[in-house]
Formats: structure tokens, sequence, C-alpha cells
């Protein structure tokens, strides 16, 4: 783009009127300019655009540093808050006037003002400075005082200390590096790392070329090559299988090791030459092996925990999705379920869940969804899954994990928004419509896509409290509001039907991702009870 | 339970419908009025009419389409009501850019996906600065008063960061275009 020399001036025209301050004669000015160009009409637009997003960002950003400091409150509560701090007060006035439209229609304008231009995996990608990912991983013992990254975690530049496990970490740039604990490593971007001790072993293709490796004992560049090296005390090591390596060393010359040559570096410049000896860094190659068998023992125990859940009297509903292959509904195992009859599955792929020889089912569309009946009232429950959510779409508001029909008092809606955080919301009033929301702190952030999580919410009149879990851990606690009976009755995992017969378009809050488990208990399961489930 | 009979009422249809159209409304208010209070004042006034006048909407047309025209006069008529203490673009000009806005409102979700991007690249002061000026409503002289700086200088980074956030937006549109 040229540099225009009104840039400058347009911009305080449109600032000025945007905010109040603009004087007379600048307005004239204003006015003129946008009769006579469409080019400036057009900034005009993509200003205001560009206003919106950073108003709807502050309240994002003010709703997440509260949240952040455990105040929680309702959807509408939220809005409140919001439009008080943006200055919309006026919408107080309506809802005294008890126009009745006003605030059908304001309850969820206002959920959707916060939630309307949101685009968390565009924010995520703006923030990200991830420069790997830990692709697998076998008996991984992290130091917790610095990282403990799961499978799938993306990784950012920064020191990891594995005190025992094998892990894959797979560099952006393609590089990928089996470490055996104990180990230390610091990622420095996608193409380099600082190795203090350990032993790696290292797979460089081609279009990761000179990736490199920084020790103790020198630098390492790889020249496309697989190559292990040892960092032990004593006589660490370096050979090369395949290709070209080029070894620096303080005060030497460079040298090149090739295919079949090892080389000690304990001194620079060190004679000691080897011949390359591959059976010394087995563990990458008994890293598949490793991951099948620890893959193998999870699904044994799941499959005993499992059954003994299922016998829990409580339990009225539970998809194991351990259903033969290719089945059109969900089998509903819970020993007491006999009311709940199995789930209908509409779209939907079956997939591989959280181990080999696991069922899941995918959901990708806005179509895929399961659809349940669930009879009777609930003073009690306890809603539990296993799923691996794949991304929150930047144009969707909410993603369903499961959902009540339209909204009639007494639905249930357990969903995640569009910031990552969970909503359990009980439908209090169908006309007006009105939900008592209760929202969590962010859960699902971009390090989560992609990973299992075990997630629960539990509902409990007695108590009179809603809690959420994630992993077994509670995340937070928050009082009941109303006194409303729960009553799910038709419901759908992974979307949300508004109605039935619904015409024209409606809201889209379908789940993309995948669910391995579900269950609906009628008890309010305790800590501990939870903490079980997520094992 | 629902009957699954019963078609859907014809508030839930309007609330869903206008939820949908909601940001473009606004968006589509904003460039008349100037400014985001104002176009929330209008837009709120105007659903009343939409819902006033909804029986006579026909499901096979767009919604936002038929909307629009109740918030052009919805707005129209509130600058007839402010007009004598403030600065209000005049009629002619108004209905140009109504006519003008609503192609342009498609390119309005990726312009907000990419300025959400480019307040990321921002350091933690200058969002900071945003924020509160946004959560505000502008007000930059109690804003001032509480960070304990002049106004005007405050006002000038700030409108130098709100520069350089539009062309950052610029920027990525037209590396994705």
């Amino acid at each position: 783009m040229n540099v225009n020399p009104n840039d400058q001036e347009l911009h305080r025209l449109f600032v000025g009127k945007a905010d109040g301050t603009i004087t007379p004669e600048e307005h004239g000015r204003l006015s003129e300019l946008l009769k006579n160009s469409a080019e400036v009409r057009s900034q005009w637009f993509a200003f205001l655009d560009a206003e919106s997003a950073l108003l709807a960002w502050s309240q994002r950003e003010a709703l997440r540093s509260e949240e952040g400091v455990g105040i929680v409150m309702t959807g509408n509560e939220r809005a409140f808050s919001e439009q008080r701090s943006g200055g919309g007060l006026r919408y107080l006035g309506a809802l005294a006037a008890g126009i009745v439209i006003g605030l059908v229609a304001w309850s969820i304008w206002l959920r959707s003002a916060d939630r309307a231009p949101g685009n968390l995996t565009a924010q995520s990608e703006a923030t990200t400075s991830s420069v790997a990912v830990l692709a697998r991983g076998v008996n991984m013992e992290w130091d917790r005082t610095l990282a403990a990254p799961a499978v799938n975690a993306p990784l950012q530049p920064g020191l990891l200390r594995l005190h025992s496990g094998v892990v894959e970490i797979e560099f952006f740039q393609g590089a990928r590096l089996c470490v055996e604990g104990p180990a230390e490593i610091q990622l420095v971007s996608a193409g380099e790392a600082f190795c203090r001790y350990g032993r790696f072993s290292a797979h460089v293709p081609p279009q990761a070329r000179g990736f490199r490796l920084g020790t103790p004992k020198g630098d390492i560049v790889d020249l496309g090559t697989d190559f292990g090296l040892d960092l032990n005390e004593t006589s660490p090591e370096l050979h090369v299988f395949k290709g070209e390596v080029e070894l620096h060393q303080p005060k030497t010359a460079m040298r090149m090791l090739t295919t079949g040559t090892a080389a000690g570096l304990e001194q620079p410049g060190s004679t000691r030459t080897l011949v390359a000896n591959a059976a010394a860094f087995t563990f990458s190659r008994d890293l598949d092996a490793r991951v099948t068998a620890s893959g193998r023992e999870a699904f044994d125990r799941w499959q005993a925990a499992s059954a003994r859940w299922n016998a829990d009297p409580d339990v009225r509903l539970r998809l194991d999705f351990q259903d033969e292959k290719g089945a059109r509904s969900l089998r509903n195992v819970a020993a007491n379920g006999g009311n709940i009859a199995a789930g209908t599955i509409v779209g939907g792929n079956w997939t591989e869940g959280r181990w080999p020889g696991k069922g899941a089912l995918q959901f990708r569309s806005v179509s895929d969804r399961v659809r349940l009946n669930l009879p009777g009232e609930y003073r009690q429950f306890t809603f539990s899954a296993w799923v691996q959510l794949h991304g929150l779409s930047t144009r969707q508001s909410q993603s369903s994990l499961c959902m009540s029909q339209g909204i009639e008092t007494g639905g249930i809606h357990w969903q995640v928004l569009h910031d990552g955080s969970l909503c359990l919301g009980i439908v209090a009033s169908s006309r007006p419509s009105v939900t008592d929301d209760y929202i969590s702190p962010v859960v699902f952030t971009r390090e989560r896509f992609g990973q299992w999580t075990h997630l629960a919410a539990v509902f409990d009149m007695a108590t009179r409290e809603v809690r959420f879990y994630v992993n077994g851990e509670r995340l937070s606690r928050h009082a009941i509001k109303g006194a409303v009976v729960p009553k799910p009755s038709l419901a759908e995992l992974g979307n949300w039907m508004p109605s039935p017969d619904y015409p024209g378009s409606h809201p889209v809050r379908n789940f993309v991702g995948a669910m391995d488990d579900f269950s609906l208990c009628a008890r309010a399961l305790n800590d501990s009870e939870v903490r079980k489930l997520a094992e | 339970m629902p009957d699954p009979s019963e078609p859907a009422p014809a508030s839930e249809q309007f609330i869903t419908l206008l939820n949908a159209s909601h940001g473009r409304l606004l968006g589509f208010l904003r460039v008349m009025l100037g400014n985001s209070a104002d176009a929330e004042d209008v837009l709120q006034r105007a659903s009343m009419t939409i819902w006033r006048k909804f029986a006579e909407y026909d499901p096979s047309r767009d919604f936002f389409a038929w909307a629009s025209s109740f918030a052009f006069y919805e707005a129209k008529n509130f600058q007839r009501a402010a007009a004598r203490s403030r600065l209000h673009f005049d009629d002619e000009l108004m209905q140009r850019l109504a006519d003008e806005r609503v192609p342009d409102l498609d390119h309005r979700d990726a312009r907000l996906a990419a300025m959400d991007r480019c307040i990321e690249e921002l350091d933690a002061p200058s969002r900071e600065l945003v924020r509160e000026f946004y959560l505000n409503n502008t007000e930059i002289a109690a804003l001032a008063e509480r960070l304990g700086r002049a106004p005007q200088t405050l006002y000038n980074k700030l409108n130098t960061l709100r520069r350089l956030l539009g062309e950052c937006m610029k920027r990525r549109l037209a590396q994705e275009a």
C-alpha cells in the first residue's frame, strides 16, 4: 500500500468521531471525505470493525482476569458486569420497564456480546511460541517444578528435565529427538536444542537439515541423518548411524562425522574414534513396543474399573463406546440403567479412543450427535466424560458436551464455551428464557487440544453446590442459584437441537473432537470418587 | 418434554434470528453513528420495532436484510432526536454508508479475527492500556487520573496503538487475501 499522506489525518478524524472528541470543523471535513471517496468509506468500515474487535477483546480480557481470581458469575452476571464496564447500563432501563422481549433478547444478546467476535484459535496462533510437540512417551517422570507435558502437548522454548522414561519430541522443523531419562534438555527453537545430560537419538529428515544440538562438550549440526548422543559424565559420545554430522568443539576445527563413525566428546578434538554402535540407542526403537505395552496395561485397568462403575446402583447411563464395529447406537451398560435406552448415533464416525482397542466416536460436522432420552428428575447428578477436543471454532460460541433439547425448564446444558471454559446451565425459565449458568475457569487452552481429558460436573441440590472437575482434580465450586430441579429429557451428546422442527438457521453448538466414555450418575460424587473415574 | 410436533414459538425464532444477526446489525449501525454506545442504543430500540413487525417477516427472506431496514430508520430517528447538541452525519451520507456497508459486512469476521491476532502482538503495557480504555467506555481523563499520567500523552499513545493495530489488521488481511 502506498504511503498516503491522508492516512494520519483520516485516522485522527475517525478516532475523534468514535470517541466524541471531534470538533465541528473536523466533523465537516470527515463528512466531506466520506461523501466523496469510496476508499475513505471503506477505511471507515474497517476502522469501526477494528474498534469492535478491540472492545470485544477488552471485555474478554476483563472476564478472564476476573475468573482468574476466582470470582464466578453466572452468564447473566457476566453480561451485567461487562455492560456496566462497557457503559451499557441503559439495558437495565429496558428491563425495569418490563419489556419482556427486551429481557429475552437481552439475555441472549449479552451472551453473544461476550462471545461474538471471539476467535480463540486465532488468538492461540498469535500467542503460540511452541517449537515442538511431545509426540510420544512412556513411563514419563518429569521434574514437575519445571514442566510436565503430556503426550500431544505443544512444547515452548524452555527447560525440561526427565527423571525417567522415554519421550519423543518432534520439532516443528521436522527433526525427531528421542530422549531417555534421566536427561535434561533446553528447547531453544524449532530447529535447536541444548542437551545437558542424558541419552538422545535423533532422526533429521532432509527438510530439517541444519538441526542443531548444543551440548556442554560442543555443538552438533546435523546435515540430514540419524545419530545418537550419549551425554554421560565420563565418556560422552556421538554416534552417526546414517548421513553426516558436523561437530563443533571449542578451540578446535570443525569435524565431520559420517555414517558408521562415532567420536568421544570428553576433550575438544579428542582423538578417540569409535565405531557407531546402534545397540546403545535401542531405547528409541523400543519406544513403539513400549507405547503399545503401556497402552494395553492401561486398557486392562480401565476395563476392570469400568465393570465396577457399571455396577454402581446410582449410575443411570453409562456409555463405554465398546459397541461392535459400525454400530449406530451406543448401549447403556449401566446395571441399573433400565429406563434409559441406548443412544442413537447421528453422523459421527467410529475411531480409536484412548488406547488401541478402545472405541470412540468422532464428532466433526455440525450434524454429528448422539441422541438420548433421559427421563426423570435429578436433584443430584454427576456427568462424567472422557473427551478429546480438537479445537474451538472461531465462528461458534459454544460446543455441546451434553445438552437438553430446546430451552425447556429444567433442561441441562453442559458445554464448552468459546474461550475454553466449561458451563453447566440449568434452564430456570423457558419463557422468558433464563438459564442459571455455572461457568468454570478456562480449561481448554491450545495445550489441551488433542489430549484426552476427563471432565466431570457435579450438581447437588442437597448441599446447593455445583462442582467442575478436570482430570480428577476439582477446578471450581459454585453456589446453586435457583430451585428448579434438573430434568434433562431429550438430550444430545456433542450437539444441541433448539427444537425438533426448527425452521431456518439455528445456532451451531457442535462439539469438534472425540468422546470415548460418558456417564450420568444420579448422585453427587465426591472428590475421591471423581478422581477414581479419571484414573 | 417438548412435544416434537409443536412448532418453535415465534419468540424463540425471533431471538435466534436476532442473536445470529446481532453482530452484523451492530456493525451496520456503527458506521452511521460512529460509536458503539449509540449503535447499541439504536439496536435496542430497533429490536422492539423488529419484534412488533416480526409477524410480517417472511422466513424465506434473509433476516438481516429485512431487519436492517428497521435499524436504518431507527438510526435516522435517533439522529434527529439528538441532533441539536451533537454532530451527526446527514441523511444523504447515512444512506450511502448504509448501502455500502451491507456488502462490506462480509469482511467483518475476517477483520475481527485479524485484529484479535494483532492485539496479541502488543507488549503487555500496551495491551493493558487498550483494555482499560475500552472497558472504561473510552473515558480517557478518568483513566489518565487513575494511572497518574497526563491525559493528552496517554491519548496520543493510545491513538498511536490504534493506528498501528489498524495497519497490522490491514496487513494481515492483505496477506490472507
